[in-house]
């Protein structure tokens, strides 16, 4: 049941959070992910998808950055147990235990199973 | 030694970090700052005294890194290499230490004496986090001192700093490598010999960052030192190869590729040093701005919200803009009466006040609605809600081939296409950039407005707001197309990636909304006091010229005559005679010349020569039709009801034109070639090439679309 743990950043749901393992691709954009702090073993939490659902905001070391669907899936990450910071909508009056569920986790179970 | 000593000092830092308001708040100068990353597009100079010392403060633009790849960053860091600032102070974001600091590294490598000022520190105590000061600045090896930019404090201490840093009395100052483990610290150290053997010049660059940027592939450097130019042949070859076996050595030994390494190994430093000095905050300074965009940019709520703010914006530019205009209208036509009166009929005194306080003060009274556009969107940039507008946009703009960020230059392009050309600098991308200047004149400005007005007033009396508005939407729809077009032919690459930071939420200060607003409002400002004043006085010249005396002393004797014999007959022939009279020396003149001359080219569209020739002073300002009209059609514009004979006039049958020829014309000031003023921005941001094609394609564009609308109407009977 346990594939490869490894999945693209885009498709997590807002409120799931990973850890970046590595970005795709070259050039300029590769680049800039890696200076906005896209780099190995950072924590990335999905905070939002705009109402048409690009782009998408992320929350990265304590700031909000906002990407593209198509831009998030060069970045891999592997999932991990949302942190009480970079919390979300979701959180309201769950207070800021450790190894709350997964916000919309479901799906994402769902789809990878 | 009696003389000042001079001192230079350099602001560097993130995107929005707050470099500009330190530097406000040291030199006291007003430059703009915004709660949106990518506020300043070119460095800007201060001067202060400090000290003793005549010190030179430089605003550098906001970079994240130091590649090659974005204009600012090539600035930055050559800016930095060139100039030889005797300080550098990077200006760091206190609530994002990771990411800045990794900025920090690649400044402390091209060797330049730093001081770290952590700023925003309110923000970053608020959050509960805690900083050992001593510890990281000894792990950093340069001075770091706490500040708020906005409210200056900390500044005496952070200039302080530098200067301890300049006097050497700075104690832990060193220059720490960072080590990127030993295998990439060995290639380095190989090529900074290869380096250093080959004679290479690296045009100021140290040599060990150098060889750094030649393992990121950083293509400027590696051009520079395997090119030949900075090297013999034969040792440029040899480095090309030295740096190609490092990358493949690194990606070999790693398995990661050279450039994912070394950023690596630059955020593995800063995470240690932050390890031991930083005590993690204990709330989430993000988390009031979260709440607020739970409604902002909610699923639901989000657009409506959008379309709301836009629309109380747009009332308020209009709307209440619509009064400190008719103040400033009755003014300069108070203005034009009084000198009128005062001075004695002559040429002279014909120049004043047509052509310079006519020309200057018709597009003086445009100044206050555009000033509240720009207040609105001040605040609105300010408050850090554009970021999330460019969020909502993205994806609509992205469907015309641009960018989320593209939408605020186009905002602004409904006040005046010259700063909002200025705008679009805070796009990253250079095929951004062009699409959107491209494009941005389709937002009709408010020099637009007075001509819509007179001709919709004209022939569509009760439903002329109708109309208008009608214009307004099909200069966005156009627009939209346009970008659609040249997105699928001209601009075929990708549109650039959208990565975005979105700043927390911020109460705009006034004075900083103020600022904003003057910046740009300063440009329009400048535009209206040079290019106009003079093309004014070119175009009356233009019109009053050339005056042939025997023409004159025939009319003027004859009307003499007429009047001199008493009769009410011979009264109304000497009217008659002498807009006659006007007629003809206007058809004489260089500017009729040029009407007859294009005439041919306007008929198809139903224009009249009068029309014809108004499009083409309107290139100097596009509210020069309006004042061109009321010349040519000879009706008195310091007449209270002047507006209202140069509707009559379009109306009449006689050398008037029909509604649907009157629609045609709106559409053509629409779309054709924008302002001499915003052609030559286009050309400073965008080169001759595509101002060129700018100019070409929108006057391509204004034609057919006349041509189709006028003809189609009149085949269906209009
Ligand atoms: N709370 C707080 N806000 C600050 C501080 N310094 C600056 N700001 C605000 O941060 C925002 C960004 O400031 P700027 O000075 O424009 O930043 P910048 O680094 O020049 O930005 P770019 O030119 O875009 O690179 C503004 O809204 C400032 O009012 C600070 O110390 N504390
Ligand atoms: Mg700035």
């Amino acid at each position: 049941m346990t594939a490869d743990p490894r999945v693209s950043l885009a498709t997590l749901n807002p409120g799931e959070a990973a850890v970046v393992v590595g970005v795709q691709g070259e050039g300029a954009f590769r680049r800039r992910l890696l200076d906005m702090g896209f780099i190995k073993g950072t924590l990335v939490r999905v905070i939002k998808h705009a109402p048409l659902r690009n782009p998408v905001e992320y929350c990265i070391g304590g700031t909000h950055v906002t990407l593209r669907l198509q831009e998030a899936q060069q970045i891999i990450v592997e999932q991990v147990t949302p942190p009480p910071y970079c919390r979300t909508h979701d959180d309201r009056g769950r207070g800021r235990r450790l190894g709350r569920g997964r916000g919309r986790g479901g799906t994402w179970l769902r789809r990878n199973r | 030694m009696a003389e000042k000593k001079s001192l230079t000092i350099a602001l560097a830092g993130n995107p929005n970090s707050g470099k500009t308001s330190i530097f406000n708040s040291m030199t006291g100068a007003r430059q703009h700052v915004g709660n949106w990353p990518g506020v300043t597009v070119e460095k800007k100079v201060g001067y202060i005294s400090h000290r003793g010392y005549e010190i030179e403060i430089v605003d550098l633009p906001g970079t994240y890194s130091l590649t090659a790849y974005s204009v600012e960053e090539r600035v930055v860091r050559s800016y930095i290499v060139d100039e030889k600032p005797d300080v550098v102070i990077h200006v760091v974001d206190s609530g994002n230490l990771a990411r800045n600091l990794y900025l920090t590294i690649q400044l402390m490598e091209l060797d330049v004496d730093l001081v770290v000022d952590l700023n925003m520190w309110d923000e970053f105590l608020d959050t509960g986090a805690e900083l050992d000061l001593e510890k990281i600045h000894r792990l950093l090896g340069a001075p770091v001192v706490p500040t708020v930019g906005h409210r200056g404090e900390g500044i005496e201490a952070l200039l302080d700093a530098a200067i301890d840093l300049v006097e050497d009395r700075e104690e832990h100052h060193r220059h720490v490598p960072i080590s990127y483990g030993p295998h990439v610290d060995d290639l380095l150290v190989e090529l900074v010999k290869q380096l250093e053997d080959g004679g290479v010049s690296t045009h100021g660059y140290p040599l060990r960052w150098a060889a750094i940027k030649m393992l990121e592939g950083d293509r400027e450097i590696l051009k520079m030192t395997t090119s030949g130019e900075g090297a013999p042949d034969d040792a440029s070859s040899r480095l090309r190869e030295a740096a190609a076996r490092a990358i493949r050595h690194i990606s070999v030994a790693t398995g990661a590729d050279a450039e994912t390494v070394i950023s690596e190994g630059r955020s593995g430093y800063v995470e240690g040093a932050l390890r031991e000095s930083l005590t993690l905050p204990q709330t989430d300074r993000m988390e009031l701005s979260r709440r607020i965009d739970n409604v902002l940019t909610n699923r639901f709520l989000g657009y409506p919200i959008f379309l709301a703010l836009m629309w109380i914006l747009f009332q308020l530019t209009f709307q209440v803009g619509a009064y400190p205009q008719g103040w400033l209208e009755s003014g300069v036509t108070w203005l034009a009466g009084t000198l009128e009166t005062a001075l004695p009929e002559s040429l002279v005194s014909d120049l004043l006040v047509n052509g310079v306080v006519g020309g200057v003060g018709s597009v003086i009274v445009f100044l206050p609605s555009i000033l509240i556009l720009f207040l609105g969107i001040a605040f609105l940039e300010d408050s850090g809600y554009m970021a999330r507008a460019a969020f909502l946009m993205d994806r609509l703009m992205h469907a015309l081939g641009l960018h989320g960020k593209s939408f605020i230059p186009m905002l602004m392009g409904f006040g005046c296409t010259v700063p909002a050309i200025m705008a679009t600098r805070t796009l990253e991308s250079r095929r951004d950039r062009i699409m959107t200047t491209l494009i941005l004149p389709l937002m009709s400005c408010s020099a637009r407005l007075p001509v819509y007005v007179l001709v919709a007033g004209a022939f569509f009396a009760e439903r002329a707001g109708t109309v208008v508005f009608l214009i307004y939407v099909i200069g966005i729809v156009t627009a939209m197309l346009i970008g659609r077009l040249f997105a699928k032919t001209l601009f075929r690459s990708t549109p650039a990636p959208f990565v975005m930071e979105l700043p927390p939420y911020r109460l705009p200060t006034t004075k900083g909304v103020l600022i904003h607003m003057w910046e740009r409002g300063k440009i329009y400002l400048q535009k209206m006091g040079g290019v106009i004043l003079v093309a004014s006085i070119v175009l009356w010249f233009l019109g009053a010229f050339p005056r042939d005396a025997s023409v004159i002393e025939t009319y003027e004797m004859d009307i003499a005559a007429l009047r001199a014999a008493g009769s009410v007959e011979a009264a109304a022939a000497a009217d008659v005679l002498e807009s006659e009279f006007a007629a003809r020396l206007t058809e004489d003149s260089y500017i009729g010349k040029a009407g007859k001359f294009i005439y041919p080219a306007v008929r198809p569209l139903g224009f009249s020569w009068e029309m014809g020739v108004s499009l083409i002073t309107g290139f100097v300002a596009k509210e020069v039709v309006v004042s061109t009209l009321g010349v040519l059609y000879h009706t008195d514009e310091s007449t209270t009801n002047g507006e209202h004979s140069l509707a009559a006039a379009l109306k009449d049958p006689a050398g008037g034109i029909t509604p649907l020829a009157g629609f045609a014309f709106m559409l053509f000031v629409l779309l054709y070639t924008p302002c001499i003023v915003a052609v030559i921005a286009t050309k400073r941001e965008i080169g001759a090439k595509w101002m060129a094609f700018s100019v070409g394609y929108q006057f391509l564009l204004a034609w057919t679309v006349s041509f189709g609308v006028y003809q189609i109407g009149k085949l269906v009977g209009l």
